[in-house]
């Protein structure tokens, strides 16, 4: 029987987001202030919209990302089901993959800021937003794959 | 008198171990800056200039003379200390600063061995050998070598000990064939006809009573340049991209002139090239898969190249990784089956239809309106100038109507079908058709792809993801979302949410 265990992004990332989108947004606001006596009306207006434009898109399209994101992971395979307007299904035999690659930001515990990267040979699969405990429960699943498949094929571990 | 012979043998037999170890003397020169040139041409000109005084000279230039010499030894040093070694099983090699970096690469993990030799390197008897192994992390070559012919030859037979099997397969690319389908189905002569086209009527608008209404629109700087008559820049770009595509087409003839293709016991030797030879050995299981790829023409009278996927291979500059160049798709086919019989065609499972034709060429349609759309602007704003503009508008937009076209042929064209060990993926990209055979074990990732219409309609994309030095993605595009999700799990490609259905 092979263990699936399955995994979705942490909906916690959203909050942290939002807040860091609206820190942003007040910082670029006081920046647009200060610089507003040397540039013209005209360009602050336009910064200002392309800014907007640009935090509507994130704010709208970030939530939807999170909620589409899943995983599937087995030492056979991992499967991912990512994106907000193409939505793609992968499939990685981990036969395939030939490193992972953990990102832990910091205070990633609270925020959900996590990303599990596989490396394939020609390929690469990005596992983003887990939470700390997933991605390293993700690491671990699929390093003992690449190390059981090294060892059936009589490849040498460092020990 | 004896002993003195017997030494100078001993010191000769030495110095012949020394050079043969070395590359070739020719690399000295190409250690040296790139621009020395110009510092010999100053040099050169003052000793004209001195009536070759060569006292007066050399004090004169003493600085220049020491920078040159010094050049010269730090050249010759580095010559001195790049040196390789040939092991029973093994080739280690001395190169970087002062031969600092050591590679040692067996010959059992050699994915592909080039030889290179150019014109010039043909007069001196120089060959850039290049060895490749699998190793992806390194996207440049592992060992990059200038020897003399013998020596790169005497390496070449040491590795390919292998390759000389008793049941081999040649394939010889037919000269005729080769020089007349280059010749009909090159997209350079194609490009380059389109190209001239336009400049010829860019530059029939620019007379000079264009140039007088440019003039009054335009900013003084550009006053100037048109004042100089415009007209000149047309056709010496005109003739600059005329004398570009036709040296690129014959450069590209050249290389694979008097191609042929040997299969041994596990290495291809590929041997081609008029002026620049080359010979590449290539193992067998470092081929990540086979391209057959055709033009939109090139596809209605049946012909086609096989490109093959191997590290090493096709990644030098002007390089092409074809193992059978132009010929017809049934020879192609034929050929293929007896040079890498591991890698077979199989029969197509999914198909796209007649109903997928508008998937595919509403994008390129709309591209080619916005050429005509800005072509009847500028007619409101220049009347006078329609037939012009209206030539313009036709060759712009008919790149874009020709990938229309293409797209058409698309949408009836793309398949994939799977076979106990191989895949086969039939799909087009811009303007080529690409039949790719590979194993299944070359395959990294599988992705299925849909955007909302392609959700509306039913149909996906499904992305393969292949081994290679880069990464390489094989778009199979339109296909019904259904069938595809189902026949990749029959073949092992399960995705997320298939168990409900």
């Amino acid at each position: 029987m092979i263990q699936v265990t399955r995994y979705r992004a942490c909906k916690r990332t959203v909050f942290w987001f939002f807040l860091y989108a609206f820190g942003l947004e007040a910082a670029f606001k006081y920046g647009l202030r200060a610089v507003s006596g040397i540039l013209p009306q005209t360009a602050l207006i336009i910064a200002d919209m392309v800014w907007a434009a640009m935090l509507i898109t994130a704010v709208t399209v970030f939530p939807i990302y999170v909620l589409v994101a899943r995983y599937e992971v087995s030492p056979q395979q991992v499967k991912l089901r990512k994106g907000f307007f193409i939505i793609t299904d992968q499939y990685v035999p981990t036969a395939s993959v030939m490193s992972v690659t953990t990102v832990k930001t910091p205070l990633s515990v609270l925020t959900g800021f996590n990303f599990v990267v596989l490396n394939s040979v020609g390929a690469k699969s990005i596992m983003p937003f887990v939470t700390r405990k997933q991605a390293n429960q993700i690491t671990k699943v699929v390093n003992e794959a690449i190390k059981q498949r090294l060892e059936k094929s009589g490849g040498q571990l460092w020990k | 008198m004896e002993v003195n012979s017997a030494s100078v043998k001993q010191l000769r037999s030495r110095a012949r171990e020394f050079l043969s170890f070395r590359q070739h003397p020719i690399k000295i020169i190409k250690y040296t800056a790139k621009y020395l040139w110009l510092l010999l041409l100053s040099l050169g000109k003052y000793l004209i200039a001195t009536h070759f005084d060569i006292k007066s000279w050399v004090e004169a230039n003493l600085f220049d003379l020491v920078i040159l010499l010094a050049i010269f030894g730090f050249a010759f040093i580095r010559w001195i200390t790049v040196y390789f070694e040939l092991g029973k099983d093994r080739i280690i090699t001395h190169t970087g600063f002062l031969g600092m970096t050591e590679t040692i690469v067996y010959f059992e993990e050699i994915a592909s061995v080039s030889l290179c030799q150019g014109p010039i390197s043909n007069l001196v008897h120089s060959c850039t050998v290049y060895i490749d192994t699998d190793a992806k992390c390194v996207q440049s070559t592992d060992i990059r070598i200038d020897l003399t012919k013998s020596r790169a030859m005497e390496i070449y037979h040491i590795i390919s000990r292998k390759a000389v099997s008793s049941t081999s397969f040649v394939y010889k690319a037919d000269k005729k064939q080769l020089f007349v389908f280059s010749l009909l189905f090159s997209s350079a002569i194609s490009g380059a006809i389109v190209l001239l086209t336009i400049l010829y009527q860019a530059y029939r608008i620019t007379d000079d009573e264009f140039n007088k209404r440019l003039i009054d629109t335009v900013n003084d700087q550009v006053q100037i340049i048109e004042g100089s008559g415009i007209w000149v820049y047309f056709l010496a770009g005109g003739s600059a991209i005329a004398l570009v595509f036709v040296l690129s087409f014959v450069s590209n003839l050249m290389r694979h002139w008097d191609l042929t293709c040997k299969r041994g016991k596990d290495f291809l030797r590929v041997r081609s090239g008029k002026g620049a030879r080359r010979h590449h050995l290539l193992r067998k299981k470092y081929i990540n898969y086979l391209d057959f790829t055709q033009s939109f023409l090139m596809k209605m009278f049946n012909i086609c190249s096989v490109e093959v996927s191997c590290t090493g291979y096709g990644k030098r500059r002007k390089e092409i990784s074809a193992i059978i160049p132009i010929t017809t798709s049934k020879d192609a086919v034929m050929s293929a089956r007896m040079l890498v019989p591991e890698f077979t065609l199989c029969k197509t499972q999914l198909k796209t239809n007649k109903a997928c034709i508008p998937g595919f060429i509403i994008l390129p349609a709309l591209s080619a309106l916005v050429p005509v759309a800005l072509g009847i602007v500028m007619q409101h704003f220049f009347p006078e100038r329609k037939t012009q503009i209206l030539f313009i508008e036709i060759m712009t937009a008919l790149p874009l109507l020709w990938l229309t076209i293409v797209k058409c042929e698309a949408a009836v064209s793309t398949a994939f079908g799977f076979s106990a060990n191989n895949v086969t993926l039939s799909y087009c990209r811009w303007y080529t058709f690409h039949k790719i055979a590979l194993k299944k074990e070359r395959i990294t990732k599988v992705a299925v792809r849909q955007n909302p219409f392609a959700r509306l309609f039913g149909t996906c994309t499904v992305v393969f993801y292949t081994t290679g030095e880069k990464t390489r993605r094989h778009l199979v595009g339109g296909v019904n979302y259904k069938r595809t999700i189902k026949l990749l799990k029959d073949n092992g490609y399960d995705f997320i949410g298939n168990n409900k259905t």
